[in-house]
């Protein structure tokens, strides 16, 4: 008889969340497949139109290259949101990463025109902010965030971002702690080395 | 080319809600302006305007304030914001003068009731004198909230809030001269109902001039900061802020005419907060989108 795989839950075991909050993504292993972004929707029951983690598609039809690129909100250490939420709403928890509360949310919007990377919406039913949080529910009992979990490629890691990872904008002055690996000028040729879609070429590349 | 199927930044947040209190707050601010200054006098005409001044402004902010509660949803938010308020916020300092002004404007209102002559006494002028202030911070605050928002690069202008204060004074004049009673005597264009409308000229003359100073210190830090998007602020205002009103500028006197000069101030004054609220807005103008096409 097979034995059946036991739930997250319990595969948790002694796991700890790390201490320090952050997530890195490596864009060289991405390949815009949208698991993170279903399985977040499917985790926060997010609406349809409104995205706590996206993937862009950065394509060129004349070069028949494309580029992906995961985005989601970045925890930044000097959070704009933070300032301008006039309810102290959005707060900064002890690991570094910054959470919406939503009791004290007055839905007033000015976190979504303050957040730099478009990573906060209103929720249209309940009229209260939403973003990322890292899915605090799942990595306080030694989960990772289910986008982490959906990854195929490992694309996605949690915990204190890598050495060599770089912030997305590099001129902005937010601190994110979401770092990326592979990003550079001309993402769509340098980054996703591991995989060239070319309809016309007949072999594909796998690094 | 950026990828087609998938939104990149959540809708615009703001609506016509945000526009309407722009330009009440104003409407308040600059009638309070007026309706307390002229408190101060005992001329019974002046008395007369100051009591519409401080009706005038006492609707407008009760209607202000509906307007915000109405973008929130849920009423009782309002009470959130100034129970829960984040000291870094500017919205949250605008909540409380908004209350405060509310507040004040209801208090010299009562006080004003049934006075027709004579100096007001010393609590009723320092009342007054508080709600000068407190008007000055309403007219002034609305621009800070809107360069708080990092994410809309054409707020960060450094040019948006003496534009938008110029604008707010031009339109809180026009919209109480036409409440006001007339002055007695002739003004300078030879309407006796075109003071109010002087005091726009002075206030065109003063954007102008620092337009003028700006553009020749070469205001490099400022439009470092606007990050290019100086010129659209510039000549959105030039446009609706002072083409639309000096249109009507110098058309001759009578009741029918100056209310039509202040209905033009108050046309381009919407105007001109609508297009801020809306075009500051822009997807397209997002420093995340700027940043993707320069990866790519």
């Amino acid at each position: 008889m097979t034995e059946l795989e036991p739930v997250p839950w319990e595969r948790v075991g002694d796991a700890k969340p790390p201490e320090r909050a952050g997530m890195t993504v490596d864009l060289r292993r991405c390949v815009g497949c949208h698991a993170c972004s279903i399985a977040c929707k499917v985790e926060h029951d997010v609406p349809l139109g409104d995205f706590r983690m996206r993937v862009r598609y950065l394509e060129d039809a004349s070069r028949g290259t494309i580029a992906f690129l995961p985005l989601l909100c970045m925890h930044c250490a000097d959070a704009p949101c933070l300032d301008a939420c006039p309810t102290s709403a959005i707060v900064r928890l002890d690991d570094g990463r910054v959470i919406v509360d939503e009791d004290r949310c007055c839905g007033n919007k000015a976190c979504v025109s303050a957040c730099p990377y478009g990573a906060i919406f209103v929720h249209p039913d309940r009229g209260v902010a939403e973003k990322c949080d890292f899915c605090t529910h799942r990595t306080e009992v030694g989960l990772d965030p289910a986008c982490v979990s959906a990854c195929p490629t490992d694309a996605l890691r949690f915990g204190p971002a890598e050495g060599d990872a770089a912030a997305f904008r590099e001129d902005e002055a937010t601190a994110p702690i979401v770092r990326y690996v592979g990003l550079r000028p001309g993402l769509d040729e340098q980054a996703n080395a591991g995989v060239r879609l070319d309809p016309r070429d007949r072999d594909i590349v796998y690094e | 080319m950026i990828g087609p199927t998938m939104p990149t930044l959540p809708d615009a947040p703001f609506g016509w809600p945000v526009v309407a209190y722009l330009c009440l707050s104003a409407v308040a601010g600059v009638s309070a302006l007026f309706g307390a200054a002229m408190g101060h006098s005992y001329e019974p005409q002046a008395i007369a305007n100051a009591r519409r001044g401080l009706w005038l402004a006492l609707l407008s902010s009760v209607a202000g304030a509906a307007c915000l509660a109405s973008d929130l949803e849920q009423p009782r938010r309002f009470w959130l914001v100034l129970t829960e308020a984040n000291p870094t916020s500017w919205i949250s300092w605008g909540a409380r003068i908004l209350t405060l002004f509310g507040l004040l404007a209801t208090f010299a209102l009562a006080l004003q009731r049934g006075r027709s002559s004579g100096r007001p006494g010393a609590f009723h002028a320092f009342v007054l004198q508080l709600l000068i202030l407190v008007s000055v911070a309403l007219v002034a605050y609305p621009p800070f909230v809107l360069q708080q928002a990092q994410g809309r690069p054409m707020w960060q202008s450094a040019w948006l809030p003496p534009l938008l204060v110029l604008s707010g004074l031009h339109l809180g004049s026009s919209v109480f001269g036409m409440f006001a009673a007339a002055p007695k005597g002739r003004s300078l264009t030879g309407d006796p109902r075109a003071r109010a409308f002087e005091v726009h000229l002075v206030l065109l003359g003063g954007a102008a001039l620092y337009g003028f100073l700006a553009d020749v210190a070469g205001a490099a830090g400022a439009r470092e900061f606007a990050r290019g998007h100086d010129p659209e602020v510039l000549l959105a205002f030039a446009v609706l802020g002072l083409a639309v009103p000096l249109l009507f500028a110098f058309t001759g006197g009578g009741r029918a005419v100056a209310t039509l000069r202040g209905l033009a101030v108050l046309a381009g004054a919407v105007a001109l907060r609508a297009w801020v609220v809306f075009q500051g807005q822009d997807t397209s103008l997002s420093p995340l989108l700027q940043s993707l096409k320069e990866r790519f």
